[in-house]
């Protein structure tokens, strides 16, 4: 914690912000590419979400309090601006953001920057008819191998309704997997 | 029903991938994207009171143009016989005084200098009637 303070301190500082910045981009935005493309599903879209997500966090760096920690802050972050550019995707095509998202998926295979099969188009298909908290708790779980803790402090929740909403999340999915 | 269980060895990934060196690239954009420095903002609060006297100077400024102007115009008008007017009612030298200052030489100097033509005479005479009373003096 008091390492993160020192680094925070560093973002904060004119002199040593764009190295510490250089810094904190290269430690996140894999896992934050990866958190973002699994809510938006696309390359290009995860690749404008991602960008938005770093801007907004180097303009407000200075009004984080530390409050929380600067990795689940940072979660928050990327996961409004996905659901947000979502939403209004979804706004603009006049649908859904199911019936987006069930879109996407659709025409998953025909995208370059999706290596899967049949398994796992069907496996992403199982996931966009669960709610989207269970969605968001389900991918951060599953694919992202977040800690509860770790999920517990992005989502603002409880390590046991977290527990409870994965359980819920594969039963449902497994089900689905088994009769499809 | 096992190979649907997901919690398993064989775990299914999400098939999501990226462009080749898309991370090494994201890095330069982003850093390239981020605000530079702010320039430094200078508080008028610290400088008020140059900010003052920078208004009074102009005030100051404003308020002479039109007495420099009226100065200006009165000085242009200032012509020979004002300044004739100005040294007869100002001069603490009389004419008796100037008259016994003159010498034989300097008489003769004004004479050289004031010839005065007869018809001249005449013409003055006639229409000057103060002469009169001067030459009866």
């Amino acid at each position: 914690m008091e390492e993160e303070k020192d680094f925070i301190k560093l973002l904060l500082d004119p002199k040593t912000q764009n190295e510490a910045f250089q810094k904190l981009l290269n430690t996140y935005q894999k896992p934050l590419y990866f958190h973002i493309r699994n809510i938006v599903l696309n390359h290009d879209d995860a690749d404008d979400v991602l960008q938005n997500t770093f801007l907004k966090i180097y303009q407000y760096l200075k009004n984080f309090k530390g409050d929380s920690k600067l990795f689940s802050w940072m979660y928050r972050i990327a996961t409004n601006e996905a659901l947000t550019f979502l939403k209004q995707k979804a706004q603009r095509n006049k649908v859904s953001v199911e019936e987006l998202n069930s879109k996407i998926i659709d025409n998953l295979s025909a995208d370059s920057y999706f290596d899967g099969d049949e398994i796992q188009i069907k496996l992403h298909k199982a996931i966009a008819l669960l709610p989207t908290k269970q969605q968001l708790v389900f991918k951060m779980k599953y694919f992202e191998e977040l800690k509860y803790e770790e999920i517990a402090s992005i989502l603002d929740t409880s390590v046991g309704a977290l527990k409870a909403s994965y359980h819920h999340a594969t039963k449902k999915i497994e089900a689905y997997m088994h009769h499809n | 029903m096992e190979k649907d269980k997901l919690n398993t060895k064989s775990k299914i990934t999400s098939g999501f991938s990226t462009p080749e060196n898309y991370f090494v690239d994201f890095s330069d954009k982003i850093l390239s994207k981020l605000p530079q420095e702010e320039s430094k903002i200078i508080s008028l609060k610290t400088d008020k009171k140059y900010w003052l006297f920078a208004a009074a100077a102009a005030v100051l400024i404003l308020l002479s143009i039109p007495v420099f102007n009226l100065i200006q115009s009165n000085t242009s008008e200032l012509d020979s016989a004002t300044y004739e007017d100005h040294f007869v009612y100002h001069s603490e030298i009389d004419a008796y005084e100037l008259i016994n200052d003159l010498n034989g030489e300097d008489l003769d100097t004004l004479k050289s200098q004031l010839i005065v033509q007869d018809e001249t005479l005449e013409t003055i005479l006639a229409t000057s009637p103060s002469i009169e009373i001067l030459i009866s003096e």
